[in-house]
């Protein structure tokens, strides 16, 4: 048994409780949560060890403690605890706090880390866009989007008359541009806070490990896991959570498609947005645009109703943003199709807007635990308690 | 008083199937007594009419009911002025013998003619009431229970004089900084509730406070007490009426737990000194170097549920230590670390635990502690084990509290509390298991073995503020309860109706100082030749000194050793018959006698030559009577008395482990007149037998028939 | 000489009531002792044994009854309701209910009504473990000393077996619920507690899953009184158990429950303990905790229980119950200390219940405000009216005591200017 000098961290203590886990000194150490949590392994489970860790401020180890990931908070442990201690918040706001931990650019993650600070998060995106239309000369659109209608792309007489967004963000140097650099930058920053959080990971490892089979196999397992949401499906308090989960995820899924589709139309079959209503990426894009509209408003209403997590602006500004590109996406359809020009554009706007800082803020919030949680996941794999109880034979 | 006897036979609840009632009849007149009636159902109002109508004009001032238990109908056989002796042939013989058989016939004659004899030797009880019988109240301790038993006392209009053996009132909570919550909804700490009774107390006319004052002595007995009193060096005689022992605890010594880390350091103190340290300085720091004591560790069961040190809880501690912590948050800002075995705040108190967790500042972990050192920069390192962290944790703190329990001040070595001028000694005498002055534990906890003398607070368990003040309320009732009893002549609990007591006669006593001995309440005080003095106020009424007198001299109004040996004279021997053995069995009537009644109820099958006599105690039973009544042909003789030991359940404390004390000598008595001991025996029967009694009745009699039948009988 | 003038009510019968009635009673004082059930004793009735003492209630409960006998100051009266308080300290008018007991005092409980009697009826003091007559007795110590009939099911005058065989007049089936008002000078409210809805704790699956009782259910079943004659034998198929789990905390500590510590559960499966082990010296008993809260000499008690080795305890509460097909329970909780979750196979689990004050269901008859636990807060009370035992808070006997004795102070306070 190790020994662990104590320094209890004060400050460790109240972020854990300013980031959504404000019920942590709560907990009196029961450890119902371990128990009815369906996630938890049956050697050193979790949440009760990383509650009475949080209440002695032991903030190193629970950096590097990938039990955190292996909490898909259902609200179980929450929902029976007997002291309000919201375990699944408190785990909530481990991972946040892991996150901003191990993200190289932490001027970005604090932008994103307050709600009071959010306006100013979405000032970036916004500027960026901003300077996008200034760099293609198309700013002065933005006042009175209408002009646009009438305007047709590359000479095409064709496009005459109709209302196409790449007549505010030209494809190449509008959207590819500066999308592309910014996936190039949160590629870059995920790169150097996953392989911190690696390191970490493997630093006096708390749990044997072996390496077993090969690394593409253990992550096709872990994305795999995902892909089904089969450890969401054990949860009980909170079993719509599969489904809404699913749901968004599977949306995410479809919309990326629809992205690299549209991709192969623009650069290989040189077939231009927009498309028709019937073509297969169309097809896709609206379902996977409904279904990001129904998943996250349904998460947003099971939050707000079951109150878990809902002291979490860490979890709120990902339901905003899903929420905001569903909507916004969806809208900019619409209008377009209505032949609403002004509110079209606008709406498609916001839509970048919202696309942007998913793009540039990706390793700071939320959406980053798609990469902290699978990379967490195949530690856990490989440590042997990643498989839940449930799942075995 | 002349006796006029009326006898009453019922012949229902099967009593009339079992018994032929007119042979009952002509026994009943046989005795001499020549109002015999029977009835079909004796209790019917009708019949109680009847009985009245006797009483009103034939005369009639000694009833005998045969009928049911005399724990049943008491309301209806109650006939003021009259001696009642209720003959239980229902439970006794009806339901626990073959009915219309030799043996039941012959078991209600010997109980009808058993009862009639106890009628005949039956006294009205005439009181003992003292002269000048004080209504004072003296209340020892001027703590948080001493207090508020002397103004809860003080409300209901008695005159109470607290002395306090400090210059001050207010005990060990005026030494407090802040106490555990008394309220709803139990989460903030408070002002010691003792300040604002310090006040109540100082402007009570009927309160008299007398600081720098002890006991040198007590003598006589409530109502009577007499009590020298040291009031700063000056001696002084009070008479009082009753006492609430309120004279509290003394912290465990800190200093026996070096192995705790007490005096590796300075910094390592009692949760006592840290509590005066805040009191008086408003600060908490070093005493090594004056520093503010940002980091806390506080060491709970410091010496409680240790056997080496305290070999129980002491119950406040873990409250006090999170009020204590949250001292150090309120007013160091520091970190409070609370190294618990167990978190024990039951009842409301967890309110208590579950708001002072919210706060990050208090870190709380179930854990061993293996060593407390000295570390680095003057610092102090607790290493623990066990923890709920799953590793050993070495912890630095600038301050170590060792929170240490509770000792009753009647606990020490020389507690000097009361300083009883008894012959058995000059305290309230604890529990076997050694903390509490106590006795009834659970079903009567004020009941100490003291009569008027009444403990209350931390002398008699650990508690907290809230605990002490409701204790010492009921305390000041029973005080007061027992001042209107000495009043009528009454005694206290267990029998408080009970207005006979023991009569001695002196002329024969032989100073043997048995009865002062074995008194359970010390009621007894004797001279140098061993006199026996009763002070009757002091008397429960068990009659255990009845049961140890050799001479037979002690004896109460309806109670005596001479009534019970002519009841026996009064049970039939068969002479000829080897198979009808009679046993004589002794039962306590609090316990055994409800156990057997309920075994009756059951339907349980006695064997039929049994014969029960009740007594008030086991404690009561007199030797003598075995010895008469083997000698008068009885096969043998049996004891029902309750559980004695550790956890007794006798309402008198010693009664029955008396009983069996004595029961060790009987062997003596038997050889000298050549009976085998084995025809006697004592058992233990506590009420929740009536289960098996039957069977253990059953057992006996075949082990006194493989002896065989008394050879003595017929002469 | 003092004196003492005045009434006292004493509304409920348990053991707090029957010791403020009678402490009050040896001080003068007429009371009034009501109780809603048709027997004195409340809780104690029910239990087998009194830790940490191990000794029978029926034993002190049997000295009260003498002393109250004695006296003659208690007036009881049984299967009777408070309905409503009026006026003010020293004059309190209360309207009580008294409901038909069908039965008067001249049963005997001969037990010939029994026999004939029809209808059975779940038997509510052994928790519906097994069945009484229409017409019965509660126990076999229950005071007062007479049947009762369940009109609930009673077929009444068309059935009338019973009559017809009553050698003693003693039932009447025509008897009518009564009105009755009195006037008091101070009111002890002693109402007690019952046990937690132990269903509502969903996770442990009691109702659910067979063989999971509750401790007060462990009390009958110890019991001489209860179903199976004091022979602990599980439900469900009546095998005697060799392999127990106790389940502490169930409900209490608890805020989606009782949220505060119910404080005799731990001393109560320890006992429960000691029963077992009584029964059968092999059989073994595992005792899940998150505290164990044996205060001041309780702890000896719990030493004495761990001195056993077939008792183990687990720190770590249990949180999950399933049934297995041959009846058996498993029981699944961290083992804290260790480190890892357990989940074990037992004949039976004993969930430790805690107590839920009676008041929660109560509609006061005076103005006082509830805890939002359902306590009654004492500084709300109207002047005159006390409040003792665990109705204050959880209480164990001895402290139910203290608070009881205290509170007949507080009632002579109240009614009397005490007389010389």
């Amino acid at each position: 048994m190790a020994k662990r000098i104590v320094k209890a961290d004060l400050d460790f203590i109240k972020e854990i409780m300013a980031n959504g886990g404000d019920s942590v000194n709560k907990c009196y150490q029961c450890a119902t949560c371990s128990v009815v949590c369906n996630l938890s392994p049956d050697n050193s489970p979790f949440p009760r060890k990383e509650m009475v860790m949080a209440q002695w401020g032991m903030k190193d180890a629970l950096l590097k403690d990938a039990d955190i990931w292996l909490c898909h908070q259902c609200a179980d442990c929450t929902a029976y605890c007997p002291r309000g201690a919201k375990p699944g918040d408190v785990l909530g706001a481990l991972r946040k706090i892991t996150i901003e931990e191990y993200a190289p650019v932490k001027f970005l993650a604090k932008l994103v880390s307050k709600p009071a600070m959010w306006p100013f998060a979405f000032l970036l995106p916004v500027v960026i866009l901003l300077i996008d239309l200034m760099f293609n000369g198309k700013l002065q659109y933005l006042a009175d989007p209408q002009v646009l209608v009438n305007m047709s792309i590359n000479g095409e007489p064709e496009s005459a008359g109709k209302i196409v967004f790449a007549k505010l963000f030209p494809t190449v140097t509008g959207i590819d541009i500066f999308f592309m650099t910014a996936a190039i930058f949160a590629v870059v920053c995920f790169w150097i806070g996953l392989s911190n959080y690696w390191k970490a990971l493997n630093s006096e490892r708390s749990y044997p490990v072996t390496f077993k089979g090969s690394i593409i196999g253990l992550f096709a397992g872990v994305i795999w896991e995902a892909l089904t949401s089969v450890r969401f499906k054990l949860c009980n308090t909170m079993s719509v959570r599969s489904t809404t989960h699913l749901l968004v995820f599977w949306s995410f899924v479809g919309l990326a498609l629809t992205t690299a589709t549209a991709s192969v139309y623009e650069w290989v079959l040189r077939y231009p947005s927009p498309y028709p209503l019937y073509d297969p990426v169309k097809i896709l894009g609206n379902v996977s645009g409904i279904a990001l509209v129904i998943g996250s408003i349904w998460m947003i209403n099971t939050r707000s109703t079951l109150k878990v997590g809902a002291n979490s602006g860490f979890d709120w500004l990902l339901l905003i943003i899903v929420a905001g590109l569903g909507l916004t996406g969806m809208g900019s359809e619409i209008f377009r199709l209505m032949n609403l020009a002004s509110v079209a554009y606008w709406t498609y706007f916001i839509h970048l807007t919202f696309v942007m800082f998913l793009f540039i803020y990706a390793p700071f919030f939320k959406i980053a635990h798609l990469a902290y949680r699978t990379l967490a996941l195949a530690y856990t794999n490989l440590a042997n308690r990643g498989e839940p109880n449930a799942l075995k034979g | 008083m002349d006796k006029k006897i009326g006898v009453y036979i019922c012949s229902g609840c099967e009593i009339g199937d079992a018994v032929d009632l007119d042979k009952l009849v002509e026994i009943a007149k046989e005795k001499g007594v020549s109002l015999v009636k029977t009835g079909a159902s004796v209790c019917s109002p009708a019949f109680v009419e009847e009985i009245k109508s006797d009483i009103a004009n034939e005369g009639v001032n000694t009833v005998v009911i045969a009928a049911c238990s005399p724990r049943v109908r008491t309301d209806v056989f109650n006939f003021p002025g009259c001696i009642v002796e209720r003959v239980n042939i229902r439970e006794f013989v009806a339901w626990v013998m073959e009915p219309k058989s030799d043996d039941a016939q012959l078991a209600a004659q010997d109980y009808l003619r058993m009862g009639i004899v106890k009628a005949e030797k039956t006294n009205l009880p005439e009181p003992w009431i003292g002269e000048d019988l004080s209504e004072e109240i003296l209340v020892i301790g001027g703590g948080t229970s001493g207090l508020s038993s002397a103004i809860e006392s003080s409300k209901a209009g008695f005159k109470v004089t607290v002395i306090e053996k400090e210059d001050k009132l207010g005990g060990w909570a005026a030494k407090w900084y802040k106490t555990t919550p008394t309220k709803y909804p139990f989460t903030s700490i408070e002002e010691p509730a003792v300040f604002q009774m310090m006040k109540t107390v100082e402007s009570d006319p009927n309160i008299t406070v007398l600081l720098n004052t002890t006991i040198v002595k007590t003598e006589g007995m409530p109502g009577l007490f007499d009590i020298t009193l040291n009031v700063s060096g000056q001696e002084q005689v009070k008479r009082i009426g009753t006492i609430i022992a309120a004279a509290g605890f003394t912290p465990y010594d800190a200093s026996k737990l070096d192995k705790l880390g007490f005096g590796v350091s300075p910094d390592v103190i009692s949760n006592v000194d840290f509590e005066r340290m805040v009191r008086e300085t408003g600060k908490i720091t070093r005493p090594s170097d004056g520093k503010t004591a940002k980091r806390v560790a506080f060491v709970l069961c410091a010496g409680s549920r240790d056997p080496e040190h305290l070999p129980y809880c002491s119950g406040y501690c873990c409250a006090a230590s999170l009020k204590q912590a949250k001292y150090v948050r309120d007013i160091n800002d520091g970190v409070a670390y609370v190294l618990y075995k167990d978190m024990r705040t039951p009842s409301q108190f967890e309110l208590f635990y579950k708001e002072l967790q919210n706060d990050p500042g208090i870190l709380l972990t179930k854990c061993e502690i293996k060593e407390v050192s000295l570390g680095e920069d003057s610092s102090l390192n607790v290493d623990v084990t066990d923890t709920l962290l799953g590793d050993e944790l070495a912890i630095e703190a600038d301050l170590v509290v060792l929170v240490v329990g509770m000792v009753s001040n009647a606990n020490q070595e020389k507690p000097d509390i009361l300083n009883l001028q008894y012959r058995q000694g000059l305290e309230l005498p604890l529990l076997d298991t050694g903390y509490y002055p106590d006795s009834n534990y659970v079903c009567f906890p004020y009941e100490s073995r003291r009569t008027g003398i009444y403990p209350c607070g931390t002398i008699r368990a650990p508690m907290e503020t809230y605990g002490s003040i409701q204790d010492s309320i009921g305390a000041a009732l029973k005080a007061i309860q027992c001042i209107w009893h000495y009043e009528r002549g009454m005694a206290v609990h267990p029998r408080g109706w009970e207005k006979s007591y023991p009569q001695v006669f002196m002329q024969r006593c032989t100073s043997c100082k048995r009865c002062t001995e074995e008194c359970p309440f010390g009621a007894i005080d004797e001279d140098e030749k061993g006199t026996p003095f009763y002070k009757f106020n002091r008397c429960r009424r068990c009659g255990t000194c009845m049961g140890a007198c050799p001479e037979r001299i002690i004896s109460f109004h309806d109670f005596s050793i001479d009534m019970v040996n002519s009841m026996i004279k009064e049970i039939e021997v068969p002479e000829d018959d080897d198979e009808k053995l009679r046993y004589l069995a002794f039962i306590c009537e609090n316990d055994a006698y409800p156990a057997l009644d309920a075994a009756a109820f059951l339907k349980h099958r006695f064997p039929p030559g049994i014969r029960f006599i009740s007594l008030r105690c086991a404690g009561n039973m007199n030797l003598v009577w075995i010895a008469d009544g083997l000698g008068n042909g009885l096969d043998g003789a049996l004891v029902l008395g309750c559980k004695f030991g550790e956890n007794y359940q006798c309402h008198y404390i010693k009664g029955s482990e008396l009983c069996n004390y004595r029961f060790g000598k009987i062997g003596e008595t038997l050889d000298r007149l050549g009976l085998e001991s084995e025809r006697v025996e004592m058992m233990q029967v506590q009420i929740s037998d009536y289960v098996n009694i039957a069977d253990t009745l059953k057992d006996y009699a075949d082990r006194v028939k493989e002896i065989g039948p008394n050879p003595f009988k017929g002469f | 000489m003092i004196e003492f003038q005045g009434k006292v009510l004493v509304i409920g019968g348990g053991i707090s009531g029957i010791t403020a009635a009678i402490e009050a009673a040896e001080t003068g004082v007429e009371v009034y002792l009501v109780d809603k059930n048709p027997y004195l004793g409340g809780r104690v009735a029910q239990l087998t044994k009194y830790f940490p003492k191990l000794c029978p209630p029926t034993c002190g409960l049997e000295l009260n009854f003498r002393r109250m006998r004695e006296n003659k100051g208690v007036e009881v009266m049984t299967q009777t309701e408070v309905l409503k308080v009026e006026g003010s300290k020293g004059n309190f008018k209360v309207t009580l209910k008294k409901k038909p007991r069908f039965v008067n005092e001249n049963c005997t409980l001969c037990g010939e009504c029994f026999n004939v009697c029809p209808v059975e009826r779940d038997n509510d003091f052994n928790f519906n473990m097994n069945k009484s007559k229409a017409i019965y007795s509660v126990f076999e110590f229950a005071n007062p000393p007479y049947a009762v009939i369940d009109p609930s099911v009673c077929l009444g005058e068309k059935c009338s077996k019973c009559l017809d065989v009553c050698k003693y007049s003693a039932i009447d089936l025509n008897m009518k619920e009564e009105i009755i008002d009195i006037t008091v000078g101070s009111i002890i409210v002693t109402t007690g507690w019952q046990p937690y809805d132990a269903e509502k704790i969903d996770n442990l699956k009691f109702g659910i899953v067979p063989n999971v009782i509750t401790n007060m259910m462990m009390e009958r079943l110890a019991s001489s009184t209860g179903p199976t004659g004091g022979k602990i034998l599980r439900p469900s198929d009546g095998k005697p158990v060799k392999n127990v789990a106790f389940v502490q905390c169930a409900g209490s500590r608890d805020e989606n429950h009782l949220p505060y510590c119910s404080y005799i559960c731990c001393m109560a499966s320890l006992k429960q303990c000691t029963y077992l082990a009584d029964q059968d010296p092999e059989v073994k008993a595992t005792v899940f905790y998150i505290d164990i809260r044996t205060p001041g000499r309780y702890e000896q008690f719990y030493w004495n229980v761990k001195e056993n080795p077939n008792i183990s305890f687990v720190k770590g509460k249990v949180a999950n119950i399933e049934a297995d097909p041959s009846g058996d329970v498993w029981v699944e909780a961290e083992d804290i200390l260790a480190g890892s979750k357990s989940k074990e196979k037992f004949d039976m689990v004993v969930l430790a219940t805690g107590m839920q004050p009676t008041s929660a269901n109560w509609d006061l008859p005076f103005s006082a405000k509830k805890t939002p636990e359902g306590f009654i807060d004492p500084d709300s009370l109207p002047d005159g009216i006390y409040l003792a035992g665990s109705a204050v808070m959880p209480f164990d006997v001895i402290r139910s005591l203290h608070s009881a004795t205290g509170s007949v102070l507080k009632a002579l306070q109240s009614i009397s200017g005490r007389g010389n």
